[in-house]
């Protein structure tokens, strides 16, 4: 087949040589070893590249990925790498037409070397020439018993050894282990599955990976799915450095009728799994939940009260005995931007507010107030001073939302691949010829696999047959004496 | 048979190279065609999925409570400054083409009532506010930079999306067109 391939290439076609059509060039592209090793070697080279290369989705930027990378690499290289697609390498087209062509380079070397092997195996030549039985490596020959039937000591101790035989025109072919053949096809079976698990995700619903923040106590909808997880209790472990040991998030699944169906502890390499998507431990949130603010008076230095404030969902107002707080203007995440007061965000990171305080008298101060920093006062002669007593933290958790069809999938391509390892190793195909020549009995043996131990079978088998011509050769110490 | 008639592969070789040749052919095409995985939001002429969310006294707006109506989505939060920049003039507009069935649907993302509410009253806002709690729906509309908005139109499909700061000129263009349908 390849010489012929070479032969066209090269050479002016010979006139009764037909010509090869599309479809029979088609096949010997796929069938080519150097084509397979060639599309694996590209496979493996572009697997690497995606690697590098920040993959849409994973970098963190708030950039769209349009124009993230001219960003990133440049105008030319950034827009380089997302219109071919190098950024969503696994899902982009040329990538899975690479696997595309992997999976058929597999199916077809695979066909044009197992329909010969098929035939060869399961429709075996049970009588060869005599000379090809006479000059196997595996042999012996024996005399039979004048008067009894030539092969039937042979064809006996052949089934009792489990062998496949057929008695045919004074032959006898007998054979056992055929899977052992199939092995390497077995393998590429099981290869084509874990081709077809990387290539799933493409399918709609197939693939998802997204992030969620949940707070403690709070419900989040887990996306690309109808239900909902609730954060009970996130929890931070930590060295006595202060460096995080572990975290985990007591986590419960709601289902969309309000049931709760499940309730596992998330922490690493521990996900939740709830049909087909894995909640992963993958960051967390830290913020002031509430802090119990105190009057005092500031002459006396007598307290006069305290209120807990919510930093998260303040209310306007709060009543403190006959005093009354207002909150005019509040910065979760305080900074001061070209002299203004600004918050940075919403997340409650520095706390600061414009607080109110209305004394029994009716008369208003006002004053900032910081939660982390009290004694911070813009007015120093207010008749109130404000205090922070006691401050709560607030966890919330971020999950990992991950989703792959193909898991599965590339689990069974991988179980299927150990089979094929399995076979291939440990189920040798053994095969006989025997015929009948001047009075004598003349058996031949080949086997794929294990020719010493084949070799030791054959002569258990003669010796038992015949033992005067057929002494036992390798006779292990303490054995068959 | 004379030597002219080309000697083919066995049927089986010639089936199984036609059928890995359509599969080709269809993946290649089907990957090719399909709907982007990455997250850039709603494209355009497609429906705008609805959602319920709740204002700051708790009470519940759907999208498709203004159905028939052009719609402008608005998605922000108090601390961030373009979205306070462009505030002013989303009122005006909003002011000026309300009696047209004009909507402007403010999103904000997950902040205190507090924090809206000063910020509603500062700006003398008069159109809806609501909350997303859980960035449910900013997910699904694929929102990154703030503040981004969204035109949803008469028949509820995206018309338009555009992020970062809004000029008046603009923004009248997209109501304009919304209600020219």
């Amino acid at each position: 087949m390849d010489e012929q391939v070479v032969t066209e290439e090269t050479t002016a076609p010979e006139p009764e040589k037909p010509s090869k059509d599309f479809l029979d060039r088609t096949w010997d592209f796929f069938a080519s070893v150097p084509v397979a090793v060639v599309l694996l070697f590209i496979v493996a080279a572009a697997s690497v590249a995606g690697t590098l290369v920040p993959q849409e989705g994973m970098y963190s930027d708030w950039r769209t990925p349009s124009e993230f990378y001219p960003f990133r690499y440049g105008a030319f290289w950034g827009n380089l790498l997302w219109k071919t697609g190098m950024t969503r390498m696994y899902t982009s087209w040329w990538f899975m037409g690479l696997l595309f062509m992997v999976g058929a380079s597999l199916i077809i070397c695979s066909l044009e070397r197992f329909i010969p092997l098929w035939k060869a195996v399961q429709r075996p030549n049970i009588a060869p020439p005599s000379s090809f039985v006479k000059h196997l490596k595996n042999r012996f020959e024996y005399k039979p018993v004048a008067g009894a039937e030539a092969l039937a000591p042979l064809a006996a101790a052949l089934k009792s050894a489990h062998y496949t035989v057929v008695q045919k025109d004074g032959r006898i072919y007998a054979d056992k282990g055929r899977w052992g053949r199939w092995g390497p096809y077995i393998l590429h079976i099981g290869l084509i599955f874990i081709l077809v698990g990387a290539m799933v995700r493409v399918f709609p619903g197939a693939y998802m990976d997204q992030f969620i923040w949940v707070q403690d106590g709070e419900i989040a909808k887990v996306p690309g799915a109808n239900w909902f997880v609730r954060n009970d209790k996130f929890t931070l472990e930590t060295y006595e450095n202060g460096q995080p040991k572990a975290y985990k998030t007591q986590a419960v699944i709601i289902e969309a009728d309000g049931t709760e169906s499940k309730e596992h502890t998330i922490s690493m390499n521990l996900p939740l799994q709830h049909k087909w998507i894995e909640l992963y431990q993958s960051s967390y949130k830290n913020e002031v939940g509430t802090a119990v603010v105190s009057l005092t008076d500031r002459a006396t230095k007598q307290q006069i009260g305290t209120f807990t404030l919510d930093l998260h969902q303040p209310e306007t107002a709060y009543k403190v005995g006959a005093y009354t707080v207002k909150i005019n203007e509040y910065f979760p995440d305080f900074g001061l931007e070209g002299g203004k007061p600004v918050s940075r965000s919403s997340q409650v990171n520095n706390p600061g507010a414009v607080l109110e305080v209305i004394g029994p008298d009716g008369k208003a101060y006002k004053n900032w107030y910081f939660v982390a920093y009290p004694e911070m006062e813009f007015d120093p002669t207010t008749p109130v001073t404000l205090g922070t007593e006691e401050v709560t933290e607030r966890y919330t958790t971020g999950l990992k939302v991950k989703k792959d069809l193909g898991i599965p999938v590339i689990w069974f391509g991988l179980i299927v691949v150990s089979l094929s390892v399995c076979v291939t190793f440990y189920l040798p195909h053994r095969r006989y010829w025997a015929l009948v020549e001047d009075g004598r009995v003349f058996v031949g043996g080949w086997t794929n696999r294990n020719q010493t131990s084949f070799g030791d079978e054959m002569n258990r088998l003669a010796n038992r047959i015949d033992p005067k011509n057929n002494p036992l050769q390798t006779v292990v110490e303490g054995e068959e004496r | 048979m004379s030597a002219a008639v080309a000697q083919r592969y066995p049927r089986y070789k010639r089936l199984t190279t036609v059928g890995v040749l359509l599969v080709a052919a269809l993946w290649v095409l089907y990957v090719l065609m399909r709907p982007s995985g990455t997250v850039e939001g709603i494209a355009n002429g497609t429906p705008a999925p609805d959602f319920e969310l709740k204002t700051t006294d708790g009470q519940t707006v759907k999208l498709s409570d203004f159905k028939g109506k052009p719609v402008m989505l608005n998605f922000f939060a108090t601390w961030c400054p373009p979205c306070r920049a462009e505030m002013p003039a989303l009122q005006e507009v909003y002011k000026e083409y309300e009696a047209q069935g004009f909507v402007i649907l403010a999103v904000n993302l997950n902040e205190s009532n507090l924090a809206i509410q000063a910020f509603r009253d500062k700006l003398g806002l008069t159109f809806p506010i609501v909350i997303d709690k859980t960035d449910e729906v900013s997910r699904t509309y694929g929102i990154v930079p703030l503040p981004t908005s969204y035109f949803v139109g008469k028949d509820g499909k995206v018309v338009g999306k555009w992020t970062g700061e809004i000029s008046k000129e603009k923004l009248v263009s997209y109501v304009k067109q919304m209600i020219a349908q």
